[in-house]
């Protein structure tokens, strides 16, 4: 954007630069007005000529084109402005500075506009002179000097529009963007003040209560409290993943896993083993959950990155436990169907059949894979 | 197996998830430079080739005007007129300060002098004085001085960046800045001789108003120092635009910069 508006102003400021200079050069170079005398021969003048004259008009005449003249340095004055300008704004460094000059350039649309109406009144002025003639350029030739520089000045002019054009557009485009950028600054740091201290709280028991796990070999009955604990964790955990990330598939298993509690054996995998205590969850703990997650709503980033802390912490876990495991073993916890006690038991890998006793009521069985 | 959970010390789960939160995070940024392809900018940031300060050519080319200028002004002669003294052709040169001076080294007729001076002593036919014989080349000279005093703004700017070492930025802007106000002395230079170039068509408009039997006039320093502007204009044209591409080159580098670090 800042690029091609600094390539078109570049052009655009060359070219009323080098019309300001053709025009300078055309004014005290051609004539700009003749006179015929007694014998009918035509003198022709340049401004350099009508310097010194003491006739009123000619002296008009001669103040009209230094006008001209004057009007012209400053157009190049502006361009060089312009030029220093707009290296400021490739630079990003002093950018008030090159804003104020663009916008101080601008100006340049006045002296052009007043080179061509003073170029038009001169046009106009010469003809009213008595006995004064248009300086042609061949006396057969109806092609009027003064026509030359007006052109030039035209040029200038179309520039200097231009110029404002597209530097008041880029401006008003930058100043509207800029009120933009701030209204939407100030909105989220409103929203953002209240939330974010309770977020960061929350998130921290969040991340308390899902995260730490340890496995028991055989653990017995848990303990209500601390079955709230992991299965709120747990839900979180995922209804946080659904949001933005796919939920892991282990996870999702375990939660499928959940519905099958009667099934007498259940094989699972080292990482769904902990869940198991979350199957049997009581029902109004269930119900519980919905008030405390309208209670606390951590945010999108929150949540991902602490199911992303999570699954590093299991990752983690696993590689802790991957050396206590032999690859060819796994690990089976086990219903009773008598006495519906539940214990572990390692199974070898490859291995039909494996013959299991149950540690309370000393029933035999075997597991088949 | 069963699984539970068990309470560890606020303390040390917090130093630990903090721990990885960090990491989480570095590997999130590193992964999303490998998707959006910074990664690769910055590759291209450590093959890109840093600004180098070299001593700045605008000074030689300062100076060689300058000498070219000065020479064009003292030597070369300002007008060249071919005399018709009725017996024979004779060519004169006018140095500036208005002498006269003939080419091939015969006496000038004092009428022929007489003549010439006349014609220049009222500025109503050719918009030429005897005075701006004079008048321009000091206005020429004053233009060289600016020149010269320009170069040496921009030597000391140099030597002083060797010892401040300023950013490459500064270095270009104050360098595009010098080189920007070169432009007003060419101007001066080109504007003050366009005077010689305007006599020289009001000759050809007005000659049946000259009495004397001038054959041709002609007014060399003034093309010499025109055509000599517009190429020193040219040039530095040429510079700035250099200034243009090196600054948007610094400007691409430092918006890669940002974004790595945003």
């Amino acid at each position: 954007m800042t690029k091609i508006f600094v390539e078109r102003v570049r052009k655009i400021t060359i070219l009323i630069f080098l019309s300001s200079l053709i025009s300078l050069i055309f004014i005290s170079i051609l004539p700009c007005f003749a006179i015929e005398d007694i014998e009918g021969n035509i003198i022709y003048y340049n401004i350099e000529s009508i310097k010194n004259s003491d006739d009123k008009e000619i002296k008009t005449l001669f103040e009209t084109l230094n006008l001209i003249v004057i009007s012209n340095w400053v157009l190049i004055i502006f361009t060089l402005l312009s030029f220093i300008g707009t290296i400021l704004i490739i630079s990003n460094k002093y950018s008030n500075i090159a804003k104020i000059i663009m916008l101080m350039v601008c100006a340049n649309i006045i002296f052009s506009a007043l080179s061509v109406v003073l170029s038009w009144n001169l046009i106009k002025s010469t003809g009213e002179i008595n006995n004064a003639h248009f300086p042609f350029i061949l006396s057969g030739i109806a092609i009027n000097y003064q026509y030359i520089p007006f052109i030039s000045f035209a040029f200038s002019l179309f520039g200097s529009i231009l110029y404002l054009i597209i530097v008041s557009n880029f401006y008003f485009k930058y100043f509207m963007g800029f009120k933009k950028q701030k209204k939407i600054e100030k909105k989220p740091s409103k929203e953002k003040k209240a939330p974010s201290e309770s977020l960061k709280q929350e998130v921290k028991v969040f991340v308390n209560k899902s995260i730490p796990q340890k496995t028991t070999s055989v653990p017995q009955q848990p303990s209500v409290s601390k079955k709230e604990e992991s299965f709120e964790g747990y839900i979180q955990e995922d209804h946080a993943d659904s949001e933005q990330y796919p939920v892991p598939e282990r996870r999702l298993q375990t939660r499928k896993d959940l519905i099958p509690d009667e099934e007498p054996v259940d094989v699972k995998g080292p990482y769904e083993k902990p869940f198991e205590k979350d199957i049997e969850p009581d029902k109004p703990k269930q119900e519980e959950y919905p008030e405390k997650k309208e209670q606390e709503i951590p945010s999108p980033f929150e949540k991902a990155l602490s199911s992303a802390v999570e699954k590093r912490q299991l990752s983690e876990n696993k590689v802790e436990e991957l050396p206590k495991q032999s690859p060819l073993k796994k690990r089976l916890s086990i219903r009773c169907p008598e006495c519906k006690n539940i214990f572990t038991v390692e199974k070898e890998e490859g291995v039909l059949e494996t013959k299991i006793e149950c540690p309370k009521c000393g029933r035999k069985g075997v597991i088949k894979q | 197996m069963k699984g539970e959970f068990v309470e560890e010390n606020n303390s040390v789960n917090s130093n630990k998830e903090q721990k990885i939160k960090e990491q989480f995070l570095d590997e999130a940024f590193k992964k999303v430079e490998i998707k959006h392809g910074i990664r690769k900018t910055d590759e291209k940031k450590s093959k890109k080739i840093t600004y180098e300060k070299k001593f700045p050519k605008l000074c030689i080319l300062l100076i060689i005007i300058a000498i070219i200028v000065w020479i064009s002004i003292n030597y070369v002669p300002w007008g060249y007129i071919k005399y018709d003294t009725g017996s024979s052709e004779m060519e004169l040169s006018i140095n500036r300060d208005f002498i006269l001076s003939n080419e091939s080294g015969k006496a000038i007729d004092t009428n022929v002098s007489k003549n010439i001076t006349n014609l220049f002593s009222k500025p109503y036919y050719l918009g030429l004085s005897t005075n701006d014989f004079s008048d321009t080349p000091k206005l020429a000279e004053n233009s060289i001085i600016v020149l010269i005093v320009l170069c040496i703004l921009i030597t000391i700017f140099w030597a002083i960046d060797k010892i401040f070492n300023f950013s490459a930025e500064i270095f270009i802007v104050v360098h595009f800045v010098i080189t920007t106000t070169v432009i007003v002395p060419c101007m001066f230079i080109i504007l003050s001789v366009s005077k010689f170039v305007g006599a020289q068509i009001l000759i050809y408009y007005n000659s049946h108003f000259i009495t004397a039997k001038i054959l041709t006039v002609a007014f060399p320093v003034a093309f010499v120092l025109i055509i000599l502007g517009f190429v020193t204009i040219r040039l530095i044209f040429t510079v700035i635009k250099i200034d243009f591409k090196e600054m948007q080159k610094l400007l691409k580098t430092g918006v890669t910069e940002t974004m790595t670090f945003r």
